[in-house]
């Protein structure tokens, strides 16, 4: 279980989040939604240890955050960046294998080769393995990307709840790829109890893939539920000062469908 | 999807298990090729030496008689002549490259060379410097400790543009190249002024060494000076090949290294020391010789891919035979006058290096 208690992160004098405190437990999907500047991807470095300075108590696994050591943390826990600067002409497959690196203390190749393979597949990336990720298109290299995380955390060597970190997984990609990703996410968080943080931008995606949905605006949590509790016109026109039309999907039980409207 | 189904058959790709094979094929043929410029190497010059009489010369310090017959003078000039310089050319060659192939590594970008960004000038500003205003200051400093403060004194200056170096260009977590290279523009034009300036001070002996150390040589190396500096050689020859692993994480940016369990900082710190290590002894025996650590790396790079667990060891023997070439060059274009290297290396480096700006621009980025 990943516990946050009182997470504040001040840079210069600007106070990015301020006293947020949020719980992920095994097996659940949570959506970080907000306008740009709210401070969602400075909550999600301050929940991945990756900022220098911050206050509050942060815990994964009953464990406090600075206490876990990085090559400890690097088998249970996966994190897809935004974007990467990976410039060298590395292949497809050897990105996703460098997912594998975390891991060979007990290095079994032909495993790894074949987490690797589960990984691209996953990804529908197969076809791929053997080009050069710097001749690739921007989505495709997201879902590389993608593909290396998931070959990180594929298979538990321990009892730990594993962590899926995902900020803007969905950003570079088409409309096949952003459901494919996000499903994956999701089956992975119901059948291995992995649990998935992502950070995203469509309230839709976070509708139907989410179990539940953080608020974000101004550094401050303003609601913490169910998407259907979340996404309600009143709550996304206040933080987002746009007006919307909530509607129903039409396939999925109570899943709300946010629908812009005229001016 | 397939997602989760752990429990299926281990089925192994045929193409990604055979490339560590083609890979040792590789380091097979580089190390055959560097055997016979070895040989080349020793056997050629004023006094020639037949491979098989390299043999017997050699056998014959070994204590093992081989057929194959040869003269004292042969003798003489291989063991205290060619021997040395074959030796330092392996050291630096190799060491060059494995440092501009980890530099290359550590600032995410192929154009990451410690000649470009200033770190062998810095070492050479350290290395000349002493030499000139040493005997001013420290007039007792000659000898044993002299010899020993001129690697130390380059290494500083070599870990300290390094520092220097890293620090300017790196902005919030990501290394920016122009500024990068402007900075070793900067730090090259001191280098060169201080070194112009130090040349009105310096006495002729002095003036014949500054020249040596701005255009690079591996004549004249003795077997004393050759082992003094041999520990600087083999800790970064030694150790950057055991850090590839993490070279390679590195690639993917400083945070994802972290987050596959790398201690980044420690490594970054452990790769400048060692760099600073290999380009500050290069720099004090053998002087500034440009473009082996840029262009060594980039060869094998298009050859073998950029993992650097192939392309670490690759550039060690690769840029050893390189130098070597290049040094063979170097004494027999104007025979018997002896061209400095690092106008060879310079003049073969730099228009591999345009062609490199070349071909970076029309990729499009």
């Amino acid at each position: 279980m990943l516990q946050a208690n009182n997470i504040s992160v001040t840079l210069g004098r600007a106070a990015i989040i301020k006293n947020i405190s949020l719980t992920v437990s095994p097996g659940k999907f949570l959506a970080i939604a907000g306008p740009n500047g709210a401070g969602k991807s400075t909550l999600m470095k301050a929940l991945c240890g990756d900022l220098p300075a911050y206050q509050g108590h942060i815990s994964m696994n009953s464990k406090a955050l600075p206490d876990w050591r990085r090559a400890e943390l690097a088998k249970i826990r996966g994190i897809l960046p935004q974007s990467s600067s990976l410039a060298f002409p590395l292949t497809v497959a050897e990105v996703v294998m460098m997912g594998r690196s975390p891991h060979s203390d007990k290095r079994d190749i032909c495993r790894d080769e074949w987490v690797v393979g589960e990984a691209l597949l996953a990804c529908d990336i197969e076809a791929l393995r053997n080009r050069k990720y710097t001749q690739l298109s921007g989505g495709e290299k997201q879902r590389v990307q993608f593909a290396r995380v998931l070959a990180q955390i594929w298979e538990s060597g321990s009892d730990q709840t594993r962590y899926l970190f995902l900020d803007e997984p969905t950003s570079a990609l088409d409309l096949g790829h952003q459901h494919s990703i996000l499903r994956i996410a999701r089956q992975l968080a119901k059948t291995q109890s992995i649990a998935v943080i992502a950070i995203l931008h469509d309230l839709n995606l976070a509708a139907m893939y989410a179990d539940q949905i953080a608020m974000l605006k101004d550094g401050n949590i303003i609601d913490l539920d169910l998407p259907e509790k979340i996404l309600r016109p009143s709550l996304i026109e206040y933080t987002f000062g746009f007006k919307v039309l909530v509607t129903r999907h039409p396939q999925m039980n109570g899943c709300p469908m946010v629908i812009a409207t005229l001016h | 999807m397939s997602v989760g189904r752990i429990e299926s058959v281990n089925p192994a790709n045929p193409q990604t298990v055979n490339q560590p094979k083609d890979r040792h094929c590789a380091l097979g043929l580089l190390t055959g090729l560097l055997i016979i410029t070895c040989l080349l190497s020793l056997g050629s010059g004023a006094v020639s030496i037949e491979p098989l009489q390299i043999l017997a010369i050699l056998g014959h310090t070994a204590g093992i008689e081989l057929p194959w017959n040869f003269t004292p003078e042969q003798h003489a000039v291989l063991s205290a002549i060619r021997s040395p310089r074959l030796i330092l050319g392996l050291l630096v060659g190799g060491t060059l490259a494995v440092s501009g192939a980890a530099t290359q590594g550590l600032f995410r970008n192929p154009l990451a060379d410690p000649g470009l960004i200033g770190i062998s000038s810095g070492a050479a500003l350290a290395a000349v410097s002493v030499i000139v205003l040493g005997p001013l200051f420290l007039p007792a400093l000659t000898g044993w400790l002299g010899s020993t403060l001129l690697p130390l004194a380059a290494f500083t200056g070599g870990f300290a543009v390094t520092i220097l170096v890293y620090r300017l260009a790196t902005v919030n977590g990501t290394v920016n190249i122009s500024t990068l290279l402007l900075a070793g523009i900067a730090i090259n034009a001191l280098s060169g002024s201080v070194t112009g300036l130090l040349v009105y001070v310096a006495n002729d002996e002095q003036l014949r060494s500054l020249t040596f150390w701005s255009m690079g040589s591996l004549g004249g190396v003795t077997w004393p000076v050759l082992l003094s500096g041999l520990p600087f050689f083999l800790l970064p020859l030694i150790m950057l090949p055991m850090l590839s692993r993490a070279l390679n994480a590195l690639l993917l940016g400083e945070a994802e290294a972290g987050h596959l369990g790398f201690p980044v900082e420690t490594i970054k710190t452990v790769v400048i020391i060692l760099v600073a290590l290999g380009v500050g002894v290069s720099v004090a025996l053998s002087g500034i010789i440009g473009f082996i650590g840029l262009v060594t790396p980039h060869v094998l790079r298009l050859w073998l891919g950029p993992d650097h667990r192939i392309l670490v060891p690759g550039s060690a023997l690769l840029g050893a035979i390189l130098l070597l070439s290049a040094d063979l060059l170097a004494r027999s274009v104007a025979a018997p006058a002896e061209i400095p290297i690092g106008i060879i290396t310079g003049l073969l480096g730099s228009p591999f290096f345009l062609w490199l700006l070349l071909r970076l621009k029309l990729m499009g980025n």
